[in-house]
């Protein structure tokens, strides 16, 4: 075969990856920022959105602060359809639009129903008309989970409301949650919080201010018991600017001045750095974490992952070249574009992302990811390649597709995208160190199963008993160093030898890394709450998964079904990782409060 | 690890030896890789059930809502902690020990292929044993640290102290009598006005005196500038700008004040029971610590009641009857109830002290436990008290329960049910053109249909009107209470007046245009003068349910759609339909009622579903029974739990944790003061709060968010080694005596409520205070497993494919040859 003959099917692969890719990605980035109608379409907020307001000790895009502070009142849904910034903005300056307006979020179903049947008890003394309205609103909250403050106030529904106060364990929290949608919404609420304007002083602790803080009180007002004027040190001319083209920003929104509203607006927020130039952030973070959000985190990159996927597996069931070059090319494409999340993720918080579960899930699957692409350089030429990229692909599809769906689910966990400060106790070496670790472990635990599973999926079908006979990485450096003669063809050992043998490689990494981390979990314990182990849920759990692998290791010893015990271990500790992951975390952490 | 189908010889295994026996019998069983792997898998298990094994305590729609662990459960009562340290559990790690060492030992040959295995198995055995050391002599807790207290006396009398948290108050002996001192307020970070100080602050603590004549001054104290020590006279402003103080700042030298550090000399064991005691009059406690958990201690979980009467449950809760007797006998000298038994013999998770009238007695307290049943299945209960008039009236006063002592009391009762009604006076509407008056009954019916309702005739004449709304009770400005109803009257001419008509003569208003109350100023009139209205609210709900004058009687009253007053004589467990829609009837039913009762006071049971995770996690809620036989004197109180004790437990006291102190008096007049709270332990010198620094993020402190660290400036001043302060923060622990010292809680601004004075915060730190012993032979331990396992998966097989290497080159050497 000629050389070129040879690289055909990688050079179609990788063309076919490319084409791919770019037609999916092209997709997925637009459909995360459906623009909205009428008056929301022809005003640009993208000035605002790229401006920095200070929430919780942060300094954030108006874009990513709009986003967290609308979740607050309806969740993962669009209120009337609109962007979180323009709801924000019309919520604040037209109050008045939304009184009938299905815009909080109330979260499971079961709440739901209860909301609905008592508001529609209440439904008897209106007229036909407004029944029907009022039941066709009812239907879509059902399903869109967004109902108004006039159906929440219903008479039935306030005594509802109070009965969940009354149960704390079960029902209290949904209560709360609309309370704190109600009050986000009042325009007081949205106006107190956003502090948009620089401290004039330029003292990085001191808070920063509203637009109301900068407005001058009245003639007459100044007196003693009066509050201090904040912007006093403010340069008066730049303060009127502000304050007249913010007011002009807002006469303009309030007549549906789109054009008139675009330039206060432009004009207001070029002059917001002025104010402290120094402590301003700078325009291309701010831009950039705005696109962040506006492209939903780029956690649709799962779809490339999934694509991948099934091209892998092509190429394992009909050893075809082609498919395996379009499955590395769309699994480069992806973790290229998961690369770039982290990174950019990364340099807008400005720390590693490793400090809530959003980014400890998102983290750790790219880091398998990476660890995947090392491998698959080492073993190109020997029988386990794609083997590593398949489980990462897996891998990271399932954690990008949690990012992505959870927060737009009724789940018992979610992964929260907003970006927030750490906590306290998160400002160590060890959280870098040990979590990291930790997550990678857990990836790699992973993909452990993924190739564990297809070994019991082929036992299933009738595969035969067999095993990697060096087993780990022992079989690796064996198809690595090349010059040994014994079963120098790697590509004539069975898929089954090369499935295990991939696990053991895998497993063998995570084992080290696990124990590794657990121990230096213990290390940042010690030091941090003053004890190396509690027997705190996590921590058994952490050792139980640590524990099904030691189990692991010694049964291979023994069993002489090798690849089989390897297989269903590797999937039982995956299970166990998982439950730690999710179930301890989400759920028995919680429980854990009232235990 | 014995592997098959090698040939190495084990050093210990072929020839017979002359222990084959009992004793090679039981190394070959603990040779067994086999039996490493079962230890494993039932450490797997155990730890599991411990960590994740729970059911659920309220399940409804296949949820568990609650949940409670199963190590919780009444045999074990174990916290996680105990969990891991039961006699099976340590029995198990032994198990897996002593496996390990001997099959390494006997199984597994000490050489370079092998040498992993040997470092990870060696390095285990260290861990383990760093394990024990550590676990055997684990002391876990916390302590409180506040950073000033006030000194004062009045003359030379006996000086008191107030710990520098808003609310603490304290008396103060003088001969003309005892004054009181309260700390008014603080401020951590006082600005400093003297010129010369600009930019400096301090800690100020301003107190509010009391003199035994009853007036009242106020102190400020700065922790660092005794020399601005000033007095401030309520309504005057501060003393020495007064022109009779001639400049001087202080109004009352008899009172000396000067601030200190409240030195901590104690601290506070986690997940701890004791007694604290001590007789009445003495300052100082005397602590018994009670066993907990297990079958035997004081339990943490489970509810222990010695007899079912011993609470207060709420309707449809069960608990079961379950006495415990846990001792609790003395440790310490001069314990003042050496000579006595003390017994804990029951024990809440969950309650609070109520005090309650139970039927009985012969005093009048008519009570009835009532239940409203709606069509859709819900139920309320409510229990009204007659008498009393917090608890005479329920569902926004729609039911109200009342006590007539004579059928005239009886007859008042039923004249105040009357419905609404409204008073026209139409001048020149009437006969012979006179002024027509006539009084117009509201009826519920009219009032809810609103605009809808039909107008109805005012009198015989050809006014009409209707009832949009009823405001009663309205407070229109402080102290000032009007009742309110719009009207619609139409004129025989076919205009609408649309009158707000009050209660109160001269407060009527009409309405002009449609923006109803939009805009008051405009739309509100001077009413019309051609009618004249006064509306005359109900006194009483919809529903009186009226007992007496006999004890046994009960009747209701009520009022039918059309306004009319009805009465009726009824029963307990009666069911009364006292509404009814498309959904069906709703009904009342007096569960249970009696006219005489006595108060009690007596643990009430909080269903779960009310609890409070925080303050169940920390039992701030729980309580326990106390038997103290003495002298053939047995007395028993429930007693609340108390996190803290102690004058640092008074000063915890106003940030939420009440100290609650029981007294038991003996008929020889001895009184005993119980505290129930967790064991304390001296620490080995006392700790001082010099400073306490918020660190935030930009933009300063707006909430927990915001903050970026927490650090306590803490110092030893009795220490010999030095006296320097120790900067204790998150992830920065420091080590003293013994002792290391975290930084776990801090005091966060309070705003002012109903139970707190509120406070800027800053008042204390709440330290973790442990020690750590052989956590660095478990290091090591740690250290060697992980290099015998990178050393077994990552050299060894470079080091074996050498080896391979070498052979197949000599094989194809000797081939050659």
């Amino acid at each position: 075969m000629s050389p070129v003959k040879r690289s055909l099917p990688f050079i179609i692969g990788m063309v076919v990856a490319l084409g791919l890719s770019a037609m999916i990605v092209s997709r997925l980035a637009k459909t995360t920022t459906p623009p909205g109608e009428g008056f929301a379409s022809r005003v640009d907020l993208t000035p605002l959105d790229e401006a920095a307001v200070y929430a919780e000790g942060r300094l954030k895009s108006f874009d990513s602060f709009a986003h967290e502070m609308m979740g607050y009142i309806s969740g993962p849904r669009r209120i009337n359809g609109n962007p979180n910034d323009f709801a924000y903005i019309d919520l604040m300056l037209r109050p008045e639009r939304y009184t009938n307006a299905p815009a909080v979020y109330v979260k499971k179903k079961p709440m739901r129903q209860k909301l609905i049947q008592e508001i529609r008890t209440d439904l008897e003394t209106l007229s036909d008309e407004q029944r029907a309205r009022v039941n066709a609103d009812l239907g879509r909250f059902m399903d869109t989970g967004l109902i108004s403050r006039t159906l929440l106030d219903a008479p039935r529904a306030q005594a509802l409301q109070q009965e969940w106060r009354r149960d704390l364990i079960r029902t209290a929290k949904f209560a709360d949650r609309i309370n704190t949608a109600r009050n986000v919404m009042e325009p007081a609420t949205l106006r107190g919080v956003l502090r948009i304007v620089p401290p004039p002083t330029g003292d990085e602790k001191v808070p920063w201010l509203t637009v109301a803080d900068i407005i001058p009180a009245p003639a007459g007002h100044g007196g003693a018991g009066a509050p201090p004027d904040l912007a006093a040190e403010m340069d008066p001319e730049l303060r009127g600017q502000l304050v007249r083209t913010w007011r002009t920003f807002e006469r303009a929104w309030i007549a549906e001045n789109a054009d008139q509203a675009n330039a206060a607006l432009e004009e207001f927020c070029a002059a917001l750095p002025l104010v402290a130039p120094d402590l301003y952030p700078t325009q291309v973070r701010l831009k950039y974490e705005s696109w962040y959000f506006k492209l939903a985190s780029m956690t649709w990159v799962w779809v490339l992952y999934l694509l991948a996927v099934a091209f892998f597996l092509m190429s394992i069931a009909y050893k075809w070249r082609g498919a395996h070059a379009t499955g590395m090319g769309l699994f480069t494409v992806a973790l290229l574009l998961h690369t770039g999340s982290i990174g950019l993720r990364w340099w807008i918080s400005g720390r590693w992302p490793n400090s809530n579960m959003f980014e400890a899930v998102t983290t750790a699957f790219w880091m398998g990811a990476a660890i995947a692409f090392i491998m698959e350089i080492l073993v190109r030429k020997g029988g386990m390649r794609s083997m590593f990229a398949l489980g990462a692909s897996v891998a990271s599809m399932f954690a990008m597709m949690a990012a992505y769906f959870t927060p737009k689910m009724d789940l018992f966990f979610t992964l929260d995208p907003n970006i927030r400060n750490m906590m306290p106790v998160l400002h160590d070496i060890w959280l870098y160190i040990h979590t990291n670790v930790i997550i990678a472990s857990y990836a790699i635990i992973f993909m452990a199963a993924v190739t564990g599973a297809l070994y019991l999926i082929r036992r299933a079908l009738g595969g035969p008993a067999d095993h990697a006979p060096l087993g780990g990485t022992a079989a690796l450096l064996r198809a690595s160093m090349g010059t040994a003669k014994p079963n120098a063809n790697n590509d004539s050992k069975s898929l089954g030898e090369v499935l295990d043998g991939a696990t053991m490689v895998l497993i063998e990494l995570s084992f080290v890394l696990l124990w590794a981390g657990i121990i230096m979990g213990a290390i940042w314990a010690d030091h941090s709450w003053g004890r190396p182990w509690g027997w705190d849920p996590k921590e058994v759990f952490a050792l139980n998964t640590f524990l099904v692998y030691l189990i692991l290791v010694h049964v291979r010893i023994k069993s002489k079904d090798k690849g089989l015990w390897t297989a269903v271990l590797a999937v039982v500790g995956c299970a166990v990782m998982l439950f730690n992951w999710l179930v301890i975390n989400f759920v028995i952490s919680g429980l854990h409060s009232y235990a | 690890m014995s592997t098959t189908g090698q040939p190495t010889p084990s050093p210990s295994s072929p020839s017979p030896s002359p222990s084959s026996g009992p004793l090679h019998a039981l190394l070959e069983f603990f040779s067994s890789v086999k039996l490493g792997i079962t230890l494993l898998f039932i450490l797997f298990v155990y730890a599991t059930i411990g960590s994740a094994g729970h059911y659920p305590v309220i399940r409804e729609g296949g949820i568990g809502w609650s949940m409670q662990m199963v190590r919780q459960l009444r045999p074990f009562e174990l916290t996680e902690f105990e969990w891991f340290h039961t006699w099976f559990f340590v029995a198990i790690c032994a198990l897996i020990c002593i496996n390990l060492a001997v099959t390494t030992l006997r199984k597994i040959p000490l050489n370079r292929m092998k040498l992993g295995v040997w470092t990870i198995h060696a390095g285990v055995i260290i861990l383990a044993v760093g394990s024990v050391i550590y676990f055997a002599t684990k002391v876990e807790g916390e302590a409180p640290v506040f950073r000033y207290k006030a000194l004062l006396a009045v003359n030379d009398n006996q000086p008191a102290s107030l710990i520098a948290v808003p609310g603490t108050t304290t008396t103060l002996e003088s001969p003309d009598g005892p004054w009181t001192a309260t700390v008014q307020s603080i401020n951590p970070n006082y600005q400093l006005a003297t010129a010369g100080y600009e930019g400096v602050t301090d800690f100020a603590i301003t107190l509010s005196l009391t003199r035994p004549d009853g007036s009242t001054f106020f102190r400020q104290l700065l922790a660092n500038h005794p020399q601005f020590t000033e007095d401030v006279l309520p309504g005057k402003g501060r003393v020495k700008n007064l022109p009779e103080s001639n400049g001087n700042p202080i109004y009352d030298p008899s009172l000396t004040a000067t601030v200190a550090q409240p030195a901590q000399d104690t601290f506070w064991i986690t997940s701890s029971w004791a007694l604290h005691l001590r007789e009445s009059g003495d300052d100082n406690w005397y602590q018994r610590p009670i066993r907990s958990g297990g079958m035997t201690g004081l339990p943490r979980y489970n509810d222990h009641l010695p007899d079912k009467g011993e609470v207060f449950l709420p309707a449809g809760a069960r608990v079961r009857v379950d006495p415990i007797a846990v001792p609790v006998p003395p440790t310490q000298d001069n314990d003042p109830l050496a000579d006595a038994q003390v017994r804990a013999t029951g024990f809440l998770r969950y309650a609070q002290l109520s005090t309650r009238t139970v039927p009985g007695g012969d005093e009048l307290r008519p009570t009835a436990n009532i239940t409203v049943t709606y069509p859709t299945g819900q139920i309320l209960r409510q229990r009204l008290e007659a008498l009393n008039p917090q608890r005479s009236a329920a569902f926004d006063g729609q039911l109200s329960f009342a006590w007539a002592d004579t059928e005239a009391a009886f007859e008042n009762i039923k004249r105040d049910a009357q419905p609404a009604s409204v008073a026209f006076i139409i001048p020149g509407a009437g006969d012979n053109g006179d002024a027509l008056q006539a009084v117009e009954t509201i009826a519920p019916s009219d009032s809810r249909a609103g605009e809808n309702a039909p107008l109805k005739p005012i009198g015989a004449s050809d006014w009409r009107f209707r009832v949009v709304g009823e405001f009663p009770g309205l407070e229109i400005s402080p102290g000032k209470i009007i009742s309110v109803a719009v009207l619609e009257i139409v004129t025989p001419q076919g205009e609408t007046i649309r009158r707000f008509a009050s209660s109160i003569p001269g407060e009527s208003r009409d309405l002009i245009g449609d923006q109803p109350m939009a805009d008051p100023e405009h739309g509100m009139v001077t009413p019309n003068p051609r009618v004249q209205t006064i509306y005359n609210p109900t006194q009483r709900g919809e529903i009186t349910i009226v007992a007496g004058p006999a004890d046994d009687q009960l009747r209701i009253i009520t009022r039918n759609v059309f306004g009319a007053v009805l009465a009726s004589p009824f029963r307990p467990l009666e069911l009364i339909e006292i509404a009814r829609d498309d959904a069906g009837p709703t009904y009342l039913q007096v569960e249970s009622y009696f006219a005489r009762g006595a108060q009690v006071t007596k643990p009430a049971w909080i269903p779960v579903e009310q609890r409070n995770t925080d303050v169940d996690r920390l039992s701030l809620l729980a309580m326990a029974k106390f038997e103290v036989t003495r002298n053939n004197e047995t007395i028993s109180h429930w007693i609340p739990f108390s996190r803290y004790t102690g004058p640092s437990g008074d000063a915890m006291a106003l940030r939420g944790t009440p100290v609650n102190i029981v007294p038991f008096t003996f008929s020889d007049g001895t009184t005993i003061e119980l505290v129930f709270s967790r064991e304390t332990r001296p620490l080995p010198q006392p700790v001082v709060l010099d400073d306490f620094i918020l660190t935030t993020y930009d933009g300063g402190f707006t909430g927990t968010p915001s903050i970026r660290d927490w650090t306590s400036i803490i110092r030893f001043p009795q220490s010999d080694e030095s006296t320097d302060a120790m900067p204790v923060s998150v992830n920065n622990p420091k080590e003293h005596a013994g002792l290391w010292y975290f930084q776990s809680s801090w005091d966060a601004p309070i705003a002012p409520s109903a139970n707190s004075p509120g406070s800027p915060g800053l008042a204390y730190t709440g330290l973790g205070v442990g020690n750590r012993h052989g956590v660095y032979t478990a290091l090591l331990g740690s250290i060697l497993t992980v290099l015998g396992m990178i050393y077994t998966f990552y050299i060894k097989p470079i080091l074996k494919r050498r080896e391979q290497e070498r052979i197949y080159r000599s094989l194809s050497k000797e081939t050659l040859s």
